[in-house]
């Protein structure tokens, strides 16, 4: 999820460092009030800590392990303003010193990972979690939760910041000169990595960390559970079993909306190089730099092999497009999710076999 | 991408274990080279580091900036003499920044080449390659593999808590100034503790662990180094204090320019315009 | 002559768990004191109470007749006065090491204080070179071996010149060159003006180190003595818990002997 330098412009940088700034303000002003001395060695020692977990090679369901940035964690255990600031310093030294993310995309990175992770993350749980008990296991799928959803919003906004280069940037010949993908392959191409691998593993790493305070340090929760309910009364793991069935259909039909959004900015399908209004809005979008005539060879071919099933999302026996974009995007996520988890299943029973 | 997460560990064998391992113990030994190389006597490394980060953070913007491919590649070739100048060997170079480089951003851009609509320059069937594909693949990786090269220059020659003080001439706030520096401290400690953990989880896992209990193991690790952490933070709270901390912070530096720094900006700034005339 | 510290009745406890349970003690000016007592006496509790880290429940802790209080302590000139005349060494030097660079540590008191950076500069060589680590000035603290940690600690707080020095198993976890570099410093340091407190189950050390002791046990103080007679109270040790006995292998079989043994153990 680290950005480095080269894949945005010196301006979305900017701009980015610029939409960051005053939450890295208002977020200073708020724990100084709250931690006064306190301030330096807690952030500190936990930005410490966060870059270390990002360390980490978590195994994941399905066989696979990943990484994961700990933003829920930090957002659960410190609150989303400190977890602002740790994050960011954590990401400040792994790109100064580390080289891990760019240095320019200091501020992107911050904005994406710190402040939408971070904020994000703290809603979900809070909102999920609502009232419930510190050693409630609803609080364990809240900041399974949290962990997915944030991630998977700050992996859009890099998707976002991405798909917008190659239409505003790009050189004499049109040749884009950072990330050269628009949109329509952006967001699938980011959001199906993290949709899947790095969101599970994020959603491991937050859900397994809260379990483990749950027990040992039921202390360090109380930050982010204001009015939380005394000892669980009855409350087991059964009860919780609807919530998870939500979270994977959740999983499951997230994607139609994100796709669905890309697909509408950005397409270069052949047939709009010939139509005089759509080369217009091309035109338009992409700084003025006129379309060549006739669709560009590649673009024509290319085109072809994906019109096999369905063409522009719309399968041809159904007249309504957004339930065409509905039925792909559904159809593509699910299609991933099975395709991962029959691989875990299927190394799993090969290695069964085995024994 | 990143030192920390070199395509070696990912090739390292064995379990989450031991790859968690790997990867600590490369970001440690990456700290540690640069600590060594960045005290011995190169031409980078007698700069004043004010200078360095001045002058090393002006050709990343510039290289990020450029429209032109010939100026990326001229600040290129210029980070190669200052490296070669600073005792730090081009093959270490390579598998800190270069390979890690290329691995990710060669993957990234790879697809570009067919997938940028423009002149085209080979075809085969149903794959084209374009003009206008090579070229933004070109200008991605070498803006990544120079930024990356510039930057590793700095750290390389410059001991860690003298780049985070050149900062507060930058007008950058003490506070985050002082939290930097302390968090490259801990880190450290948190690291050692994490080996320490994870070495002897190593040595006392016998035979293969199912699923859920590894998902356990590592998160409960991450769990105990957090408690840890926290637990340790407090500590440092009182040790501030009985020093007489009271909440401002404060840092202590004594560079000195001499002739030779403002040479070396100089010609951070003649490279620099240079550059950024060329690919304008 | 006047008390530096006087503790009456004091308690203080934290998460349910007694540190501290009405303890009265007194240290005189000048003198050097030891406070003997297994992990979990209160002995480090009590330190960090003479240095007005944490405040006591109940019960009050003077530093020269004036009361330790939070509130005192929200006076700057106040605070900035004691903090310079007292000093202490934590038990691990990690928690006290948190500055980039040795320098940079050793000068961390003085800058707090605001002294004069001309000042700073003098000072901070002065005291590197006391504890001899001038020649690591540079070094962060991860690339320091254990005793060169504790010597940076010790500079971190000697730069100050205080009154009070008071210290947490100065010896834990040293190899034996450098245990005996520290307690030769120690033992040299201070000329009846200063006064030392250590707190430490190491009981080979006390008598070099110290005129006076509290033996303490579970928060409370089991005995006051000089060094000899409480050493030489074989019930007393074995009761704080500083000794045990254990068999041991002499030519002709079995003997019992009980032995000062101390248990250092990390966490």
């Amino acid at each position: 999820m680290h950005i480095p330098d080269g894949y945005l412009s010196p301006s979305t940088c900017a701009g980015l460092c610029a939409a960051a700034a005053p939450f890295w303000y208002v977020a200073l002003q708020r724990m100084k009030r709250a931690l006064h001395t306190r301030l330096v060695p807690l952030l500190s020692v936990f930005a410490a800590f966060s870059f270390i977990v990002m360390m980490f090679n978590l195994p994941l369901p399905g066989g696979t392990t990943g990484h994961a940035t700990g933003v829920a964690v930090a957002a659960i255990v410190l609150g989303p303003w400190a977890s602002i600031l740790a994050i960011t310093t954590a990401l400040i030294i792994q790109a100064l010193f580390f080289g891990d993310g760019g240095i320019t995309a200091i501020g992107a990175n911050s904005f994406n990972m710190a402040i939408i992770g971070s904020l994000t993350a703290w809603a979900v749980y809070r909102l999920v979690s609502g009232r419930s008990a510190i050693e409630s296991p609803r609080r364990v799928f809240a900041a399974a939760c949290a962990g997915y959803v944030s991630i998977n919003l700050a992996a859009l906004a890099a998707a976002l910041e991405f798909g917008i280069q190659p239409l505003l940037f790009h050189d004499a010949s049109g040749a884009p000169l950072y990330a050269p993908y628009p949109l329509k392959i952006a967001l699938p191409a980011m959001m199906i990595g993290h949709l899947t691998v790095a969101g599970l593993a994020e959603l491991v790493i937050s859900a397994g960390v809260v379990a483990y305070l749950q027990k040992a340090d039921p202390a360090l929760l109380t930050t982010t559970a204001p009015g939380a309910a005394k000892a669980p009364v009855g409350v087991g793991w059964k009860s919780t079993k609807p919530l998870w069935f939500a979270l994977a259909a959740l999983m499951i039909l997230t994607p139609l909306g994100i796709l669905a959004a890309g697909s509408a900015w950005g397409e270069w399908a052949p047939e709009d190089f010939g139509n005089a209004a759509a080369r217009q809005q091309i035109a338009a979008v992409s700084g003025n730099v006129a379309p060549p005539a006739a669709a560009p060879v590649g673009i024509a071919r290319l085109a072809s092999v994906w019109t096999a099933p369905m063409p522009r999302y719309a399968p041809p026996f159904l007249r309504s497009p957004s339930f065409g974009y509905l039925l792909s995007a559904i159809a593509g996520s699910g299609l991933t999710i099975l395709v991962f988890l029959s691989a875990g299943w299927a190394s799993r029973s090969f290695r069964r076999q085995r024994e | 991408m990143g030192v920390a997460k070199l395509p070696k560990a990912a090739r390292v064998k064995g379990n989450f274990i031991e790859r968690t391992l790997a990867s600590l113990v490369s970001a440690s030994e990456y700290a540690a080279s640069a600590e060594a190389l960045a005290a011995s006597g190169g031409a980078l490394q007698r700069v004043d580091p004010r200078v360095k980060v001045f002058g090393l953070f002006a050709l990343i913007v510039i290289v990020a900036a450029s429209h032109g491919l010939s100026a990326i590649g001229a600040l290129f070739v210029a980070a190669l003499a200052m490296a070669l100048t600073s005792r730090v060997r081009l093959r270490r170079l390579a598998g800190w920044v270069w390979l890690p480089v290329l691995f990710f951003t060669g993957t990234v851009a790879a697809p570009a080449i067919f997938l940028t609509p423009g002149a085209p320059v080979f075809s085969s069937g149903i794959l084209t390659i374009t003009q206008q594909g090579l070229r933004s693949a070109a200008f991605l990786i070498s803006r990544a593999e120079t930024a990356a090269t510039l930057s590793a220059l700095l750290v390389l020659t410059t001991p860690w808590p003298w780049v985070l003080k050149s900062l507060r001439t930058f007008r950058c706030p003490v506070v985050l100034v002082v939290i930097l520096g302390m968090t490259y401290r801990y880190i450290f400690v948190i690291l050692e503790s994490a080996l320490d953990m994870f070495e002897s989880r190593k040595s006392r896992t016998v035979g293969v662990l199912e699923q859920a209990d590894r998902r356990r193991l590592a998160t409960a690790s991450a769990g105990v180094l957090l408690s840890k952490s926290l637990q340790l933070s407090g500590e440092v709270h009182l040790a501030m204090q009985s020093r007489g901390f009271r909440g401002e912070v404060h840092v202590m530096q004594d560079f000195s320019a001499k002739a030779r720094d403002w040479c070396w900006l100089g010609g951070f700034a003649a490279v620099g315009v240079a550059a950024g005339w060329i690919g304008r | 002559m006047s008390p530096v510290f006087e503790v009456r009745d004091v308690s203080w406890s934290y998460d349910s768990v007694i540190a501290l349970d009405n303890v009265s003690l007194s240290f005189e000016r000048g003198k050097r004191f030891a406070l003997l007592g297994a992990n979990g006496s209160g002995k480090s509790t009590l330190l960090r109470l003479l240095d007005a880290l944490y405040f006591p429940q109940s019960g009050t802790i003077s530093f020269h007749g004036e009361p330790l209080v939070r509130e005192r302590f929200e006076d700057d000139a106040f605070a900035f006065d004691f903090r310079r005349r007292v000093g202490l060494v934590f038990q691990n030097p990690d928690v006290q090491l948190f500055n980039p660079t040795v320098f940079d540590e050793v000068a961390f008191a003085p800058l707090q204080l605001r002294w004069p950076k001309p000042e700073i500069a003098r000072r901070v060589g002065e005291a590197m070179e006391l504890m001899e680590i001038a020649h690591l000035r540079n070094r962060p603290p991860h690339r320091l071996s254990g005793g060169e940690k504790k010597r940076v600690a010790l500079a971190s707080v000697l730069v100050l010149d205080p009154e009070v020095l008071l210290l947490d198993e100065p010896a834990a976890a040293l190899d034996p060159r450098s245990q005996s570099q520290i307690i030769d410093l120690l033992i040299g340091w201070g000329d009846g003006s200063k006064t030392v407190i250590t707190a430490t189950h190491d009981l080979g050390l006390v008598e070099d180190i110290a005129d006076y002791c509290f033996v303490m046990r579970q928060g409370q103080v089991l005995a006051r003595g000089e060094p000899a007679e409480v050493l030489g109270n074989h019930a007393l040790m074995a009761d704080a818990n500083l000794v045990h006995a254990h068999r041991h292998r002499h030519k002709e079989g079995g003997l019992t002997h009980s032995h000062p043994h101390s248990h250092p153990h990390r966490h």
